[in-house]
C-alpha cells in the first residue's frame, strides 16, 4: 500500500510535469513495470494511472501478456476411452489477457473500432496456424477462451477505470498466481464521438526474482550442477530418514 | 500459504504438497512400497505438468529407496551381483522411457497413456493382492513356501547366457534379470514409479530369488536407476523441479515416522488388504477419467 501511494504521488508529479508540456495531454504510467515472481508468489495486481486528454470522451485500458503458439486438443470417444484426438495449433495467442474501459464498453465506440484494437473479449484475435483450418477451428478457439477464463488468464467481464478526481484515472489488474514469465504490453486509447483520437503503450515485465530466479537461472544454465544438487540433497535426506528409522526400530 | 515452483512456473498449496509427502512416506513405511503410484497421478492432478511430475517423482524415490536399503545393507540382504546385472536393464530402459516419453508428448498422447498404464498396474496387481490377502485372512492359512514357478522356470530355461549368481544361489540366463530391469526402468521414467511393486513379485517368481534378499535387492537397484533418471530428466529436459522435490522429502521424512508407529498395529494379510484397496481405489479414480465423459472435451497447451 506505502508504495502505491509514493508511486501515486511520484505519477502525480510526473503527470504535472507532463501537464507542463502538453497541459490537455493524455498519458499514462504503471505504478510498477515490474512484477516480481517470488517463492510466495500468489499473484499481484498491476496499476494503471494516467491523466485523461480534456476533449476525449472515452478511454481503455489492454493489458496484453507474453505470445505463444498454443495447442488445443479435443478428446473424442473411441472404443469407450476417452482419448486426444484433433487439435489445432494457434499461433501468437497472448497467455493472458484483460481490459478495462471507462464507462460503458458498447457507447465507447462501434464494434469493429474496438475490434481492430482488440479491446474487448470477442475482439481477441485468435487465429490458427494453418489459415485453411479457420472455419474448424472456432469451437478450438471458444475452448481456449473458456479453459483460459477458468485458469483466470483472460477475463469473465471488463474492468472499470475509475476516476480520481479531476482528469487522474486508474485501473487495477488482477494478475493470477499462474501467470507465465515474459513481457507484456499495457495499451490504452482515448475516444472522442466512436473513434481512437490517440494511444500510448507500456511495458509490464513479469520475472522470476529472489531464490526462484536464482534456482531457475542455475538449473538452466548449469543443469549438471543442478542435478548433482539435488541428488546430494536427495541422498542426505534418504540418510537422515534412515538413520531415524533405524533409531525408532532399535528403541 | 501458496509456495511457487520455480521450474514448472505454477504456483502450489504448501500444505497440499507436504501432505501428499505425508502420504507417500507413510505408505512406505506401512506396506513396504514406494507411494510413487499415488504421488505422479497426485501431481498430475494438481495441474503439474505430466513430464515435471514423472522428473521430480524421480528424485523423491531416491530419497526413499536411499532410506530403505540402508537397514537391508546393514543386514547383509542385497545381492549386489542380481541387481548389477539388473541395472544393465534398467538403466537403459530408463533412456528409452525418457524417448517414449517425448514421443508420447509430441502425440498428445501422453496423459492417456499414462492413465491407461495406470489403471492396468494398479487393477492387476491390487485385485491379486485383494484375492490373496482376503483368503489368508479368511483362512489363517500360513504363508506359502515362495519361490520361481514352474511356469517361468519352463520358460526361461532355454534362454542363452547363463550366469551364476552364488549369493541368491541362482544360475540363471542374465537375459531374465535384465528385461525385469528393462522393465522398472521404462516404470521410473514413464510412470515415476520406482517399480517395486513389480519387482519384488517378479524376482521372486521369475527368478526364483531368495525371498529375504529380493527386497533389499529390489531398492539397490531402484536407488540407482533413479538417481541415473532424474540427472537425465534434470540435464536433457529441465522437468526436475528442486522446491517441489524438498517439499516431497520433506513431507515423505514425516510421514515415515508416523508410519513406524502406525506400523505396530497394522501387520502381514491386514496391511496388504488395505494396500489392495488403496491402490484399486487409485485405479478407480484414474479410470473414472478414462471412460466417465469429460465435463470439457477440450484442453490447451501453451508451446515452450
Amino acid at each position: 500500500m506505502i508504495v502505491r501511494v509514493i508511486c501515486l504521488f511520484i505519477l502525480l508529479c510526473f503527470s504535472g510535469a507532463a501537464q507542463a508540456q502538453n497541459p490537455d495531454g493524455f498519458s499514462i504510467d504503471l505504478a510498477a513495470d515490474h512484477v516480481e515472481v517470488t517463492s510466495n508468489f500468489s499473484g499481484a495486481t498491476v496499476v494503471v494511472f494516467g491523466t485523461m486528454d480534456t476533449k476525449s470522451d472515452g478511454l481503455a485500458i489492454t493489458l496484453k501478456g507474453p505470445n505463444s503458439q498454443v495447442m488445443v486438443r479435443k478428446k473424442e470417444n473411441v472404443m469407450g476411452m476417452w482419448l486426444n484426438r484433433g487439435y489445432i495449433f494457434f499461433k501468437d495467442v497472448p497467455h493472458f489477457y484483460s481490459y478495462a474501459v471507462y464507462g460503458d464498453e458498447k457507447k465507447l465506440a462501434p464494434s469493429s473500432v474496438l475490434a481492430q484494437n482488440e479491446i474487448g473479449l470477442n475482439a481477441l484475435v485468435i487465429r490458427p496456424e494453418d489459415e485453411d483450418e479457420l472455419e474448424e477451428s472456432i469451437p478450438f478457439q471458444e475452448a481456449l477462451i473458456r479453459n483460459w477464463q477458468k485458469t483466470g488468464h483472460f477475463p469473465l467481464n471488463s474492468n472499470q477505470i475509475t476516476m480520481q478526481g479531476g482528469r487522474l484515472f486508474r485501473a487495477d489488474f488482477q494478475l493470477p498466481s499462474n501467470i507465465p514469465t515474459g513481457t507484456y504490453k499495457v495499451s490504452a486509447y482515448s475516444f472522442k464521438g466512436g473513434k481512437i483520437v490517440d494511444s500510448r503503450d507500456k511495458l509490464l515485465i513479469v520475472e522470476q526474482a529472489g531464490f526462484s530466479a536464482l534456482v531457475k537461472n542455475f538449473a538452466l544454465e548449469h543443469s549438471f550442477a543442478y542435478a548433482f544438487i539435488m541428488l546430494l540433497i536427495a541422498l542426505l535426506t534418504g540418510l537422515f530418514s534412515g538413520f531415524l528409522v533405524r533409531q525408532k526400530k532399535s528403541a | 500459504m501458496d509456495i511457487y515452483l520455480p521450474i514448472a512456473e505454477i504456483s502450489l498449496h504448501l500444505e497440499v504438497i507436504l501432505g501428499l509427502g505425508i502420504v507417500v512416506g507413510f505408505i512406505s513405511s506401512v506396506f513396504g512400497i514406494g507411494g510413487g503410484f499415488i504421488a505422479t497421478p497426485f501431481l498430475i492432478f494438481l495441474g503439474i505438468p505430466p513430464a515435471f511430475a514423472v522428473g521430480t517423482q524421480a528424485v523423491q524415490l531416491v530419497s526413499s529407496s536411499l532410506s530403505g536399503v540402508l537397514g537391508h545393507w546393514s543386514r547383509g540382504n542385497v545381492d549386489v551381483q542380481v541387481g548389477s546385472v539388473m541395472l544393465a536393464g534398467s538403466l537403459t530402459g530408463t533412456i528409452l522411457g525418457v524417448g517414449i516419453f517425448h514421443f508420447l508428448q509430441y502425440t498428445g498422447q501422453i496423459d492417456v497413456v499414462i492413465n491407461i498404464l495406470y489403471v492396468l498396474l494398479l487393477g492387476t496387481i491390487g485385485s491379486m493382492m485383494l484375492f490373496e490377502s482376503a483368503k489368508t485372512l479368511l483362512h489363517q492359512k500360513k504363508d506359502e513356501h515362495a519361490g520361481r514357478s514352474a511356469f517361468w522356470h519352463k520358460a526361461t530355461e532355454k534362454l542363452p547366457y547363463k550366469v551364476s549368481f552364488p549369493r541368491s544361489g541362482l544360475y540363471i540366463s542374465a537375459v531374465v534379470p535384465i528385461t525385469l530391469g528393462l522393465i522398472g526402468g521404462l516404470m521410473v521414467s514413464v510412470l515415476g514409479i520406482g517399480g517395486g511393486f513389480f519387482l519384488v513379485p517378479a524376482m521372486i517368481y521369475v527368478l526364483g530369488m531368495p525371498t529375504h534378499l529380493v527386497a533389499g535387492t529390489s531398492l539397490y537397484q531402484i536407488l540407482i536407476t533413479t538417481a541415473f533418471s532424474a540427472i537425465l530428466q534434470a540435464v536433457s529436459n529441465n522437468t526436475v523441479d528442486v522446491v517441489l522435490a524438498l517439499m516431497l522429502m520433506l513431507g515423505s521424512l514425516i510421514g515415515l515416522q508416523i508410519g513406524i508407529y502406525a506400523s505396530q498395529y497394522i501387520r502381514g494379510a491386514t496391511s496388504r488388504l488395505l494396500l489392495a484397496l488403496m491402490l484399486l481405489a487409485v485405479c478407480f479414480k484414474l479410470a473414472g477419467v478414462l471412460f466417465i465423459e469429460p465435463h470439457e472435451f477440450y484442453n490447451v497447451e501453451v508451446e515452450q
